[in-house]
């Protein structure tokens, strides 16, 4: 795979996400969901299109997705996982909105 | 990306012949919850979601099949695979594998090698071959 791909998702900023504690203003999840026909080559392709996520960062997240049944994609206000989910489902992945 | 003029065929075939299944979202049934699920645990806020996105989705993943259907019969098989082409064929590959997939009920540990004898072996054949070239084409952006 090549570098880093262009967002293809107009409205979403690449936004850095430092490690930090759960913010009363920013307190839902987005949640991607393991499923049996998407590819992992695929997932990877699309954290790393609809986040903008690195590839090593693109994949660990796909393994999660993998081996654990599940992983947390992004955080933030609740409209802005509304948007990541609909994004997602439109990419064929099976996402949630939620709060940790 | 080229196919061969056989191959073309069979692909639009497909990409036209699975609109119905993949627009259907007032059908309940596993392709339909697979194709638009939940966003919510809670069935009222993920009815509300669906309400407020099922339409576009639904409009949008047509237009994608149509759009590499109508691409293959104009080219003949080959489509160059730039940026904003390689993202709708990858998209639309994906929904035909989800739609198959669903009906065919694979799992995590799906084995590619089906019985000739099974009367599904066909589908499974579409399905493998859909999956190797979406890998394919996913693995050269």
């Amino acid at each position: 795979m090549s570098g880093m791909g262009q967002t293809l998702a107009p409205d979403r900023e690449v936004v850095e996400q430092a490690d930090e504690a759960v913010d009363p203003d920013r307190p839902w999840i987005t949640v991607v969901w393991n499923d049996p026909v998407n590819l992992m080559s695929y997932v990877t392709h699309v954290f790393m299109t609809v986040f903008g996520y690195a590839k090593p960062k693109a994949e660990k997240l796909m393994l999660d997705v993998h081996q654990k049944g599940k992983a947390v994609v992004s955080s933030g206000p609740r409209e802005r996982m509304e948007m990541d989910v609909n994004i997602l489902h439109g990419y064929g992945l099976w996402a949630t909105v939620q709060q940790p | 990306m080229i196919f061969a003029r056989e191959e073309a065929e069979v692909l639009s075939d497909v990409l036209r012949g699975s609109q119905d299944e993949i627009g259907a979202i007032d059908r309940p049934g596993p392709v339909t919850e697979r194709l638009y699920p939940a966003a919510y645990e809670d069935t009222e806020a993920a009815t509300e979601f669906r309400q407020l996105t099922q339409g576009d989705l639904r409009d949008s993943r047509l237009a994608r099949l149509t759009e590499c259907a109508d691409e293959l019969d104009a080219t003949g098989g080959e489509i160059p695979l730039t940026g904003e082409v390689a993202d709708r064929w990858i998209r639309a590959l994906n929904d035909l594998r989800l739609l198959l997939g669903t009906r065919l009920g694979v799992t995590d540990d799906y084995d590619h090698d089906v019985d000739a004898r099974d009367p599904q072996a066909p589908q499974h054949a579409l399905y493998s071959w859909l999956t190797a070239i979406q890998d394919l084409v996913v693995r050269s952006l």
